[in-house]
């Protein structure tokens, strides 16, 4: 079958959609993947499983009516010269203008996979954060509308889409678990790589207050005041996104010594293992793939009671749980890992563990695919 | 209109009170003092010291103390103003709980260490000073004016009481006692469960061995084997005639 791919920004394709666009191509379909900004080791690496890929005009934030309505044209003329019969997209407007113009192409089946509700579906911080929020539901619904199929990555946010009523009564419904994560690459890195620096606390994302990462900056100057041989890295960058800290804010978490910003990684692993434990304090996720992938590596997480957070560990098994925006509750549970080695040993062999039996990235692109039935 | 109006509302402060319920029994993360003698009251004291700095006002460590202790005739008693609950039993084999032993004999808490399944804090005064060098194991109580010197590493369950001091590169195995005021110089090893009484000197790079009692105000300035009990100035064995 013809298969094409739509996402948003060209690495996501590797990075995110590898095993399950490898899983398309093992299975014998001809697959085309489309995103925007042209990525020559992005396009490398596709060839290299086989994919094809075509760079298309689409800009992840912004609303400009006129590139939009651009956008499907050209999305709906590529399908067509491909004679796409399955159509796949993620994030928000790869799917929406996607499968609009997939119908619109005459491509008969149209799947499409919530990946995260992110800033859109927060709770309105302003009149025009409401504004942004009620335009993504409008096309939400749009978009899903064209889809006989559609993937959640946790029950939260199936929840809201079918609360929010953007889900039609004829749409096939699926949680899948993320993406998965690769096990082989994300292989175990031993603990006492990281022991010889001290209790290392890792952070990974954007610095975007959604993600928590003042509650992290609270939680190292606190942890460091009474164990001050903690450490607390922060691996990311600073986003256009509008609830981002400001530089001046890192500098200041830098200056006084809470954290060590490692900046933006190309591979996360080396900063993985150089942690214990890797700390997610975000207010929603769809599924936090810095979490399977520490996980993975054998490491402890902290993460919130929160949407597509907690799914990802049973509370005091392959870490600990604690309510989102609470500085305290996550120094608390930052020194309850801090003070105890042995515990730090077991939630790792076991985050390990529950990432093998449900995470595998291959076992989770099998599941989508079965569910497609491709 | 009306009605389906507050049905919602109804329906979303029940989520609310739940997630919150949820919220609060982890974010209290009660302490449980295990034992509630006098060493307890320095225990719940030491917790009491440690202060959070998050920005504002600063919020305690530990604001929900427990008490615990086996003896059912103190249960309903108050020590240090918290009432004593209950048994120590299903408090130590829930992983969810987390715990200190306040009890002062090393070989209970050695034995309690090992066979909990609770998770145990490890209680360090405020005023103390220990250096970032040092390594504390899991549970270990370490009281005010107490001074740990740079690169020693100090078991679980040990307990390093009022104004002691444990000078640099010592090695005190697990369940050990360092009665209050007693002083080891550099190098000392500590074997398991032994304890220095009150008082008591140990001259630089002397072994002591497990399960040890040194007697309060001695000086010790030799090795001493494991299972003995030495006292004076310097450090003697306690013969079997003078035990009788
Ligand atoms: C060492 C110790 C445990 C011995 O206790 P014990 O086995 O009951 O011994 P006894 O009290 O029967 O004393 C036996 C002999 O040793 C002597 N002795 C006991 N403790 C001594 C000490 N610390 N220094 C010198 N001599 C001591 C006694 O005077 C007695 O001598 P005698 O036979 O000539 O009269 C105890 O005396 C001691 O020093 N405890 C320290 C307590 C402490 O530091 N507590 C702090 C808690 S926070």
């Amino acid at each position: 079958m013809r298969i094409v791919v739509v996402g948003g920004w060209a690495p996501s394709l590797l990075k995110f959609r590898g095993p399950l666009l490898a899983a398309m191509v093992g299975r014998g379909h001809q697959v085309t993947a489309m995103a925007a900004d042209q990525d020559a080791e992005t396009t490398a690496g596709l060839a290299d499983i086989g994919v094809d890929f075509q760079a298309i005009g689409v800009e992840r934030a912004g609303l400009d009516p006129r590139r939009d309505v651009q956008l499907v044209r050209e999305l709906q003329h590529r399908m067509r010269a491909l004679r796409a019969e399955q159509f796949f997209a993620y994030t928000i407007k790869p799917v929406v203008y996607g499968a609009m113009a997939a119908r619109a192409a005459g491509v008969p089946r149209r799947a499409a996979m919530i990946t995260g509700l992110g800033y859109a579906f927060a709770p309105p911080s302003s009149v025009k954060h409401r504004a942004v929020s009620a335009v993504a539901r409008g096309m939400y619904r749009l978009g899903l509308a064209q889809c006989q199929q559609v993937f959640f990555q946790n029950p939260d946010d199936k929840a809201e889409f079918g609360r929010l009523g953007l889900l039609p009564k004829r749409t096939a419904v699926e949680i899948v678990r993320g993406s998965g994560v690769d096990v082989d690459h994300y292989a175990v890195a031993p603990l006492e790589m990281a022991s010889s620096e001290g209790r290392t606390f890792l952070f990974v994302g954007r610095l975007l207050a959604d993600k928590g990462i003042r509650e992290y900056a609270a939680m190292a100057r606190a942890v460091r005041a009474v164990r001050p041989a903690t450490r607390f890295l922060v691996a990311g960058w600073l986003d256009p996104n509008p609830t981002s800290v400001s530089q001046a804010e890192l500098d200041g978490w830098i200056r006084e010594g809470s954290i060590e910003y490692l900046g933006a990684q190309a591979d996360i692993r080396p900063a993985i293992a150089r942690a214990q434990v890797l700390v997610l304090p975000s207010y929603r996720e769809g599924t936090p793939r810095s979490v399977l992938e520490a996980m993975s590596m054998g490491r402890a997480i902290i993460t919130t009671d929160a949407p597509g957070c907690r799914e990802t560990i049973v509370d005091g098994e392959q870490g600990l749980l604690v309510p989102v925006r609470d500085a305290a509750a996550l120094t608390r549970a930052g020194l309850a890992l801090t003070d105890d080695p042995a515990l730090l040993q077991r939630m790792g062999t076991a985050a390990r563990q529950r990432i093998v039996q449900l995470y595998d990235a291959r076992a989770v692109a099998n599941h989508m695919l079965d569910t497609l039935g491709l | 209109m009306l009605t389906s109006g507050r049905l919602s509302r109804v329906d979303l402060s029940r989520g609310a009170r739940d997630t919150a319920a949820v919220s609060a029994q982890r974010s209290l993360n009660p302490l449980y003092v295990i034992g509630a003698g006098g060493h307890a009251k320095v225990v719940i004291a030491t917790a009491q010291s440690i202060m959070l700095p998050l920005g504002g006002e600063p919020v305690a460590l530990w604001p929900d103390i427990r008490v615990r202790d086996d003896n059912t005739a103190i249960h309903g008693r108050s020590i240090m103003g918290i009432t004593v609950e209950g048994d120590n039993a299903s408090i130590l084999r829930d992983p969810h709980f987390c715990a200190v032993l306040a009890i002062g004999n090393n070989g209970v808490r050695a034995r309690i260490g090992t066979t909990a399944k609770c998770r145990f804090a490890t209680v360090i005064h405020h005023q103390s000073i220990v250096h970032s060098t040092v390594r504390i194991g899991t549970g270990t109580v370490v009281f005010a004016g107490a001074i740990v010197q740079p690169d020693t590493v100090i078991g679980a369950h040990c307990i390093i009481n009022t104004g002691a001091s444990v000078d640099h590169d010592c090695v005190l195995g697990d369940a050990v006692h360092i009665a209050p005021g007693a002083r080891l110089a550099g190098g000392v090893t500590v074997g398991a469960r032994s304890f220095i009484g009150i008082g008591a000197v140990v001259a630089p790079g002397i072994t002591i061995g497990d399960d040890v009692i040194i007697g309060a105000g001695a000086a010790v300035v030799r090795d001493i084997p494991s299972g003995t009990t030495a006292v004076g100035v310097p450090a003697r064995p306690l013969t079997p005639r003078e035990r009788l």
